[in-house]
């Protein structure tokens, strides 16, 4: 069977902010740029971004960026990689007016510069109060930019090849990446997509877990492709809780409400982020804000019927200030909620939002991994930038509006490399005879499958038991079961099987397909938590509690490490935090407050 | 959790397999957290996943 063979120089896999800013660098190179999605570039998951982007550019109190470095490294509980860190916050100005000058439609303050916002763990002088850094437009940010971003990609002549969904990577015997596998899902054609460099930019996998801010399109598809090809999963048992879905629908209600001065209250009414945070108060990090509502509910504090959920409230904000600045919040509160937050506080609760770990990458966007005795060496050919990544910015926690800024520091980043890269030599390898063989074989499996798992129960099963054994707070013997569980689920994907077995826009095949992937993440995610033995950032456990010898239960003599989880047998292997950054003074250990 | 039964009628057509197009009965349980058509046409879906929608 012979199948078509698409040549390219460089082929990107998604088109959401990570996948467009790098099609943009190497497009504008003049290199021949494919760029794969699964949905219209401007549909991709960055739509839903709302509060803003970060950079220390000081418009409305000082900013520096050594400031913004402190905080990111303390928002990750110092698991985050000092160097790419200190690389990102320091490139963040330089990205944000790049944006600027695309058209993106910022705010603006009354003297006509960009409007920022405070957000959480955000702050001046390395703690000290919160500073506006949230570089805003309106409660859309995300939207903005991506609509900036593929006007831009459009006139340097990217090719998108829009609802076309990755399959596999193509390595070859010298286990360079030379391309991917891909089905047309208008046709359910496979396709090979030769190219000198491929990028990956697909996205997070916040699908793995019942509720969940994540569009359904967030399947880890990057993150399935890589371990079906050998690379190892890091730091996968860190996931964002994000204190703001609206209760019973998980839909975003963006940090930017409570950085516009909106207030967290229990049933009490009271403010209880003073307890917790008594410095920054409902502006702490996200993971420390999501714990003290989950405190909150089991202590029986919660609010509604089943006191499940606790209130935002900005009914003290003016109304204009709310119609100007959180337009989209407000129109969702009435949608998802059915109250109008000028007049009622907004129905919330701790909602999975974001996977800090990924593919393991350098702060230049190359993928890397163990060989020959050094912890990351580049793959030849291979590259990723965004949430699919873990370069590794968030640690183990991210701060609101720095993953905006990670999808555009680092996909200009890896579009340099690539260009650098492509620049130096780095040739069209020959493409193996058998460079389809996998994905076929996979498509072929689902095709065949007479009376097999239902692929929406299996998918339920997974979602279950990471919704109850990997949430906000973590209990040693759950993440046990969790792991058996887990193991038990991957078994049964193997065998699920769909009744449609047409061509044409054949969406159970491409959500069977999209399971396998979920699957790799659930599986990276339940035994790196359950491997991890201590409480750091958003990994909570029962079994490593707040002691003086370990506040917060954390434990650095051992755990100040990255997992590397390998899909092939299950093992795990570390490798340690780059605590040095690249000319900044070391952000050094100390026990996180806010 | 309140269910409630909803009965919808889906306009079906396959172009691999039928002459013309035709509607089908199907009826679905939506909880109360279920708000929108989306959340109705991701459980058609799962009862019977020849309906497909984008």
């Amino acid at each position: 069977m012979s199948i078509p063979v698409h040549k390219y120089d460089v082929v990107i896999v998604g088109a959401g902010g990570s996948g467009l800013r790098a099609a943009l660098q190497v497009a504008e190179a003049g290199l021949k740029t494919a760029v794969l999605t699964k949905v219209f570039p401007t549909r991709s998951h960055t739509v839903a971004a709302q509060g803003g982007v970060a950079a220390p550019l000081g418009n409305v109190n000082e900013d520096h960026w050594m400031w913004h470095m402190y905080d990111t490294v303390k928002g990750s509980d110092w698991l985050g990689d000092q160097d790419a860190i200190e690389f990102m916050v320091r490139k963040a100005t330089e990205c944000v007016v790049e944006l600027e000058h695309y058209g993106m439609p910022f705010d603006r303050l009354d003297n006509g510069k960009i409007y920022q916002r405070p957000f959480g763990g955000h702050s001046q002088n390395f703690g000290e109060k919160p500073v506006n850094r949230s570089c805003a437009a309106a409660d859309r940010t995300g939207h903005a930019m991506l609509h900036a971003m593929y006007q831009r990609n459009v006139r340097a002549n990217t090719q998108f090849f829009v609802e076309w969904m990755a399959l596999d990577l193509i390595r070859d015997d010298s286990g360079a990446v030379i391309g991917v596998t891909a089905l047309d899902m208008e046709t359910g054609e496979v396709s090979i997509f030769h190219a000198k460099a491929v990028v990956f930019a697909t996205g997070g996998a916040g699908r793995i877990y019942a509720s969940s801010t994540n569009a359904f399109i967030n399947t880890g598809d990057g993150l399935g492709m890589a371990v079906r090809a050998g690379i190892p999963l890091e730091d996968m048992e860190f996931w964002q809780f994000h204190p703001t879905g609206v209760a019973g629908a998980g839909v975003l209600i963006t940090e930017g409400v409570r950085g516009e001065g909106g207030i967290l209250r229990n049933a009490d009414g009271e403010r209880f982020m003073e307890r917790y945070a008594p410095n920054l108060k409902d502006l702490a990090s996200r993971d420390i804000v999501s714990r003290a509502m989950a405190t909150e509910i089991k202590e029986g504090r919660g609010c509604g019927p089943n006191k499940d959920y606790v209130l935002l409230d900005i009914t003290h904000l003016p109304p204009e200030t709310i119609m100007k600045r959180l337009p989209g919040i407000r129109e969702i509160a009435i949608e998802f909620a059915g109250v109008d937050p000028i007049q009622t506080p907004i129905p919330v609760v701790p909602t999975c939002h974001y996977q800090m770990g990924g593919i393991p990458t350098n702060y230049r966007g190359e993928v890397v991994v163990p060989q020959n005795g050094n912890h990351s060496t580049p793959v030849t050919g291979f590259y990723a930038a965004g949430e699919c990544a873990c370069a590794s910015v968030h640690g183990a926690n991210r701060l609101g509006t720095n993953s905006l800024l990670d999808l555009l520091v680092f996909g200009k980043s890896a579009g340099e490399s690539v260009v650098e890269a492509i620049k130096n030599g780095l040739p069209l390898r020959p493409l193996p005879d058998n460079a389809a063989a996998a994905s076929l074989a996979r498509v072929k499996r689902i095709d065949a499958q007479e009376n097999g798992e239902s692929m929406y129960d299996v998918r339920a099963a997974m979602q279950r038991v990471m919704q109850a054994n990997a949430g906000v707070f973590r209990f040693g013997e759950d993440m046990k079961q969790g792991v058996k569980d887990i193991l038990e689920i991957a078994e049964r994907v193997k065998k699920v099987g769909i009744k449609d077995k047409s061509m044409v826009f054949n969406t159970a095949r491409v959500e069977a397909l999209e399971l396998e992937n979920l699957i790799e993440v659930a599986k990276a995610t339940m035994i790196s938590a359950e491997n991890r033995k201590e409480s750091r950032g958003a990994h909570v456990r029962d079994d490593a509690p707040d002691t003086p010898e370990h506040p917060n239960g954390r434990d650095d003599p051992n755990w100040l490490k990255h997992t590397l989880w390998f899909g092939s047998d299950n093992h795990i292997e570390y490798k340690p935090v780059n605590l040095t950054p690249l000319t900044a003074p070391s952000v050094e250990l100390k026990t996180r407050t806010y | 959790m309140t269910m409630r039964t909803v009965h919808f009628k889906v306009y079906r057509y396959d172009p691999d397999k039928d002459d013309a197009p035709y509607m089908q009965d199907i009826s679905v349980e939506l909880e109360a957290s279920d708000k929108k058509l989306l959340d109705a046409l991701i459980k058609l879906k799962a009862k019977d996943d020849l309906i497909s929608f984008r």
